[in-house]
């Protein structure tokens, strides 16, 4: 038990009126055994109790006698003088413990209903406390429940930042790459097919890619090659919208046509690539199938 | 009340006072006394109630706890304090059990007790200490002061309630407590300075 204990927990007053828990009672009398400056408090506290406990209990009966002095004057001698001094004398023996109690009866009601009221007090008191309580229990429940949507629309952010993050630097490599000169340079040579096997059978010249990204060229060899700029258009297979298209192809000294792509550009599938000549009506197809390696 | 420092002292006096009275040290044995003797009578008086008895009891737990440190000293002698606390409660408990058992076998339970204790010295002392508090209480200036003492110490209340009626914060609580006890400290060694100044006839 430390100085500070003692004083705030007002021990040494608390003990002296009996109102310390039995075990803290006990932890208090080891302490004091040696300890000379409590003793001096609690002895003087003691004396100091004792003193108020009597003035409570004069206060009380000078109360009482207050009462008791307010009788009637007595007049007149002889033998009924003498008797109604004797029963004046008689009643005023009788009479205190009488007076005293109903007195004390009376202290009792007020204090009674002093405490009902004090009680009542309380229990209204009470009551606002746990109205009070209640509001505060909703909107802490309510703060929770917008923390916690916050929480996961924050994780949502997050997560799709990640993706955007993560999409972004593909990006960048992929553009860096792009930049770079490209050693070995994939060139996939593709023949016209006839217009009949068209649709009928899978393609069957083959573009493989490697996992990397990277460019390729597709040399396209034309049967009657015609100068002048050509149009071409790639679809994937069955579709009816092109992927891509030119209108500025030229044939190079080889007569073929020549078309790069960038592999990212091109998903594994079927494709087929129309050329139309300039001054033709008729128009080529290339077939092919993009293989990506794992 | 005692520190940290000055408790760490005190557990260090305890082991010294055990190992010397072990060695058979009679200084040491009415070191001992007089070191507890003032608070373990206290404590006993306000157990049994009853001086005389409290006297006894006192005399009875130092007996015992002297014998048991000279023959075998105390396995923790720092806690000499606890020890001594334990050996007077259980001489308490014990005598109060006597006495119950006393009181069932003679029948004798109906028939009111005459107090031990001289009844008009007391009553005396109670009326000097009365005069104390009133003279305390008038030279409080504040009257939410005085009745805040009354409150405490005669109604009984508890320090929240006092304090939420009365609008005060704890602090000036325990000042005014505080005060009380000193102001009444002052008081009562004045008293007993004019006391000893009265000639003996």
């Amino acid at each position: 038990m430390t100085d500070e204990q003692i004083e705030q927990q007002q021990i040494i007053d608390r003990y002296l009126m009996g109102n310390l828990p039995p075990q803290e009672a006990a932890r208090f009398e080891e302490h004091y055994l040696s300890c000379p400056q409590c003793m001096e408090q609690l002895e003087m506290g003691e004396k100091m109790l004792r003193g108020f406990k009597a003035i409570a209990v004069e206060e009380t009966t000078e109360a009482a006698s207050k009462r008791l002095s307010g009788g009637r004057p007595v007049l007149g001698m002889g033998w009924r003088g003498v008797l109604t001094i004797a029963a004046v004398l008689a009643g005023l023996i009788v009479l205190p413990p009488v007076l005293l109690f109903r007195h004390m009866g009376t202290l009792d009601d007020q204090l009674r209903a002093a405490r009902q009221e004090l009680s009542r007090t309380r229990q209204s008191g009470e009551r606002d406390r746990q109205y009070l309580q209640q509001e505060l229990d909703q909107t802490r429940s309510d703060l929770a429940g917008q923390q916690q949507a916050l929480q996961e629309n924050q994780a949502q952010f997050d997560l799709q930042l990640a993706q955007e993050r993560s999409a972004r630097s593909l990006l960048s490599r992929d553009l860096a790459q792009a930049f770079q000169p490209q050693a070995n340079t994939p060139v996939f040579p593709l023949n016209p097919v006839r217009s009949a096997a068209i649709g009928v059978t899978g393609p069957d010249q083959i573009v493989r890619l490697s996992s990397r990204p990277e460019w390729v060229v597709l040399s396209l060899e034309l049967e009657s090659p015609q100068s002048g700029a050509h149009q071409a258009s790639l679809y994937r297979q069955g579709a009816d919208r092109p992927l891509w298209q030119s209108s500025e192809l030229l044939p190079n000294y080889m007569d073929a046509l020549t078309v790069s792509f960038h592999s990212s550009f091109l998903q594994p599938g079927d494709y087929r690539l129309q050329v139309e000549a300039p001054s033709s009506a008729a128009g080529t197809s290339f077939t092919f199938r993009v293989i990506r390696d794992e | 009340m005692m520190n940290e420092e000055a408790k760490r002292s005190e557990a260090e006096i305890a082991a010294d006072l055990v190992e010397r009275i072990r060695a058979g040290d009679e200084e040491a044995e009415s070191e001992l006394v007089n070191r507890y003797s003032r608070g373990l009578l206290f404590m006993l008086k306000r157990q049994s109630g009853d001086p005389e008895l409290a006297r006894d009891l006192h005399q009875d737990t130092f007996r015992i706890v002297l014998l048991r440190l000279r023959r075998k000293g105390l396995k923790e002698p720092g806690k000499l304090g606890g020890f001594i606390h334990r050996t007077a409660r259980n001489l308490f408990i014990g005598d109060y059990r006597k006495a119950v058992r006393r009181k069932t076998e003679s029948g004798l339970d109906q028939v009111p007790q005459i107090p031990n204790s001289p009844v008009q010295l007391q009553s005396i002392v109670q009326e000097e200490e009365a005069v104390l508090v009133r003279s305390l209480i008038d030279q409080l200036k504040s009257d939410r002061d005085r009745q805040l003492l009354f409150r405490f110490y005669i109604a009984e209340e508890d320090k929240q309630s006092i304090c939420a009626d009365l609008e005060l914060d704890h602090l000036h609580f325990n000042r005014v407590i505080f005060r009380a006890r000193q102001r009444f400290k002052e008081l009562y060694e004045r008293h007993q300075r004019r006391q000893k100044m009265v000639p003996v006839r």
